[in-house]
């Protein structure tokens, strides 16, 4: 092989920044195009690899879910959340979608969410508690402290272990008409509540 | 290479020159391209674009993480970019992803690409900082890679660029001094003002504190809850209002001539017929078999069933006394029995209610009485009685025992020498009345 010769230095010293510069601005160009010209999401399908999911094993059951409830009446439910995100972050509760019907029952659930490790949905057995001693509070009031990620409670802070980690939440409510008469107890009868109660992930 | 320049030194020499060039070429082409990126991620902050580095990795697959996204100001006239890449502020942090759809309440939905779920928070429309219009890839990773403290993939860029720095300007010391010896004056080069400018926008790049714009993860899960109060008929007096007695078979005067019984109100009758014992003033009216007296009977039934659908608040042993708070209590041997004073105390809540309910029999013995304190009302009190109820043990005479409350006994009530404030109701049997009924709604 032949050295190059000084014209073909030349041509191809020549050619090189022009053809790098039309090849980053086609870089630009391709990425913006591809990225901010499509007005849908990604097919839906196929979620990239680095994205999070946060679920919880309630499989769809609603996880507090009473009916005929009667002064003093009380449950516990465990609830396994499972971060699989594969940046670090932090999961908070809160709750949303508060809806009541009739009088005030909201005034007279009262709930407690505990964060701690153990324990499955439905069977509590092995639950242990590790955040700060909680008090039963009104559901409403909860609803009010803590309606969105900023104002959530209860921070877990996840590594970001794409295979899962898990935190376990024991929620306990109580209908509690302590200090009513019982009209205003005849009053609640048949009223309604309901309510979500949302943890989110947000990567650091 | 397989050759040695002690063969080939021809080919070699060659092949040497060809490497030189493409390597030499490579890193110009290199460098004058992450110049030229470089270039495109500053220079559009001169018309007001704003540039943001890309920290996270929620817009996969088209906007990663280090990548540069410069958006244009959204002029407040122009209509919301549904559909479009949106920079904007959520909780102190700008946000870049996808405008999906806009509420009803002009509240903003949005979404990562890389999301499956819509972003949980809600931005309004002063919260977009721009539209994303171009996309600088990787540009801002060596910045990414600074802040993060990626030692690594850093070190390793930058030996990149040194190598193709150094490799871009052509020809050693010792060549450039035998050149310039042959007589030629020394042309400045451009090669290494052209590094320079090179390195500059390199360094701009990595040092240029581009704001952060996170493209955040974020995702959800929730369980649902819900409660609803239990729903129970009414336990009301309905109406059996303004009846003393109601009696399935028949109502009895059963005291003797000394005394004389008497019901402050209506006497019923359903379907028996036959009331014996009363003088016409010792009753208001009696009712025999008509609307009235069916309708105080339906209503006696109506409120039984209601109290038997609630639960018990709590299980007594059967003699009752002292002080009870309201509830409905059930016995724990299906009798309940008053022997003393039995106090039932509504502390100050007129609507509390007393109800003791037995699959046996209810008896208090003579001179028993039953005390209502602190608001508590006679007509709250409920005794539903399976069998019968036996209050006081008087077959003549003036009444010693005091009784309060809706009586209502499968089987026949039988009152010796008793005064009751309330009403006996006997749904299979009879009503026996040695004393006096005062009825109260």
């Amino acid at each position: 092989m032949k050295k190059p010769t000084n014209r073909t230095r030349a041509i191809i010293g020549f050619a090189a920044a022009p053809l790098a510069i039309l090849l980053a601005g086609g870089l630009v160009w391709q990425s913006s195009y591809a990225a901010f010209t499509a007005t849908t999401r990604s097919a839906g399908n196929s979620w990239s690899t680095g994205s999070v999911a946060l679920t919880d094993d309630d499989r769809g059951v609603a996880a507090f879910s009473a009916t005929n409830l009667v002064p003093g009446a009380t449950g516990t439910k465990c609830i396994v959340v499972t971060s699989t995100a594969s940046v670090p972050g932090e999961v908070r509760s809160y709750v949303a979608n508060l809806s009541t019907s009739g009088a005030t029952l909201g005034d007279r659930i009262t709930f407690k969410l505990e964060s701690g490790t153990g324990g499955t949905f439905n069977d509590c057995t092995g639950f242990v508690p590790s955040g700060p001693v909680e008090t039963a509070t009104p559901i409403t009031a909860v609803a009010t402290a803590r309606h969105d990620y900023a104002t959530g409670g209860h921070a877990w802070t996840t590594a970001g272990i794409a295979a899962g980690e898990s935190h376990t939440y024991r929620g306990t409510w109580t209908f509690d008409t302590t200090g009513l008469t019982q009209a205003q107890v005849d009053a609640l009868q048949g009223s309604s509540l309901s309510a979500d109660l949302v943890w989110e992930f947000r990567s650091k | 290479m397989t050759t040695t320049a002690h063969e080939r030194p021809d080919n070699s020499a060659g092949e040497s020159g060809w490497v030189k060039l493409v390597s030499v070429t490579l890193s110009r082409a290199y460098l004058i391209g992450l110049a030229t990126l470089a270039a495109i991620a500053v220079l559009p902050g001169l018309l007001g674009w704003t540039p943001s580095v890309v920290q996270s990795e929620s817009m996969e697959p088209h906007v990663a993480t280090g990548d540069v996204v410069l958006a244009s100001d959204l002029p407040d006239a122009s209509p919301l970019p549904v559909g479009a890449v949106i920079t904007f502020r959520v909780d102190d942090r700008t946000i870049v992803h996808r405008l999906v759809s806009v509420n009803d309440d002009n509240t903003l939905v949005t979404a990562g690409d890389a999301n499956p779920q819509l972003d949980p928070w809600s931005a309004a429309r002063s919260d977009i900082t721009g539209q994303a219009r171009l996309l600088v890839p990787h540009i801002g990773l060596p910045g990414v890679w600074m802040q993060r403290g990626d030692v690594v993939p850093l070190a390793l860029w930058g030996a990149l660029t040194v190598t193709a720095l150094v490799l871009a300007v052509p020809g050693s010391p010792r060549r450039r001094t035998s050149k310039h010896r042959g007589g030629r004056a020394r042309r400045p080069s451009m090669v290494p003002i052209a590094a320079g400018v090179v390195g500059l926008l390199v360094v701009a790049v990595v040092a240029v504190p581009i704001a952060p714009v996170d493209a955040a993860f974020s995702a959800t899960t929730r369980a649902t809850s819900s409660w609803k109060a239990a729903s129970y008929p009414l336990i009301t007096v309905g109406a059996m209002t303004g009846f003393g007695a109601i009696s399935y078979n028949v109502i009895q005067d059963t005291s003797t001539s000394t005394y004389q019984s008497t019901i402050v109100g209506n006497a019923a009758l359903t379907p028996g017929f036959i009331i014996s014992g009363f003088r016409d003033e010792d009753i208001d009216t009696v009712h025999a078999n008509d609307e009235a007296a069916n309708n105080a009977m339906t209503s006696a039934k109506a409120a039984r069933t209601a109290i038997g659908q609630r639960p018990y608040s709590r299980i007594l042993s059967p003699a009752l006394s002292g002080t009870l708070t309201g509830g409905i209590y059930g016995s724990s041997t299906g009798a309940f029995s008053v022997a003393g004073t039995l106090t039932l105390d509504a502390r100050g809540d007129p609507s509390a209610r007393f109800v003791f309910a037995s699959m046996g029999a209810l008896t208090m013995a003579q001179r028993a009485s039953i005390v209502l304190v602190n608001g508590a009302r006679a007509g709250n009190v409920w005794w539903i009685v399976g069998t019968t109820a036996t209050l006081g043990t008087l077959e003549s005479g003036t009444p010693n025992t005091t009784a309060v409350g809706n009586i209502i006994a499968n089987g026949d009530v039988a009152l010796r020498g008793v005064n009751l404030t309330g009403r006996a109701v006997s749904t299979g049997g009879s009503v026996y009345l040695n004393g006096r009924i005062a009825p109260t709604s």
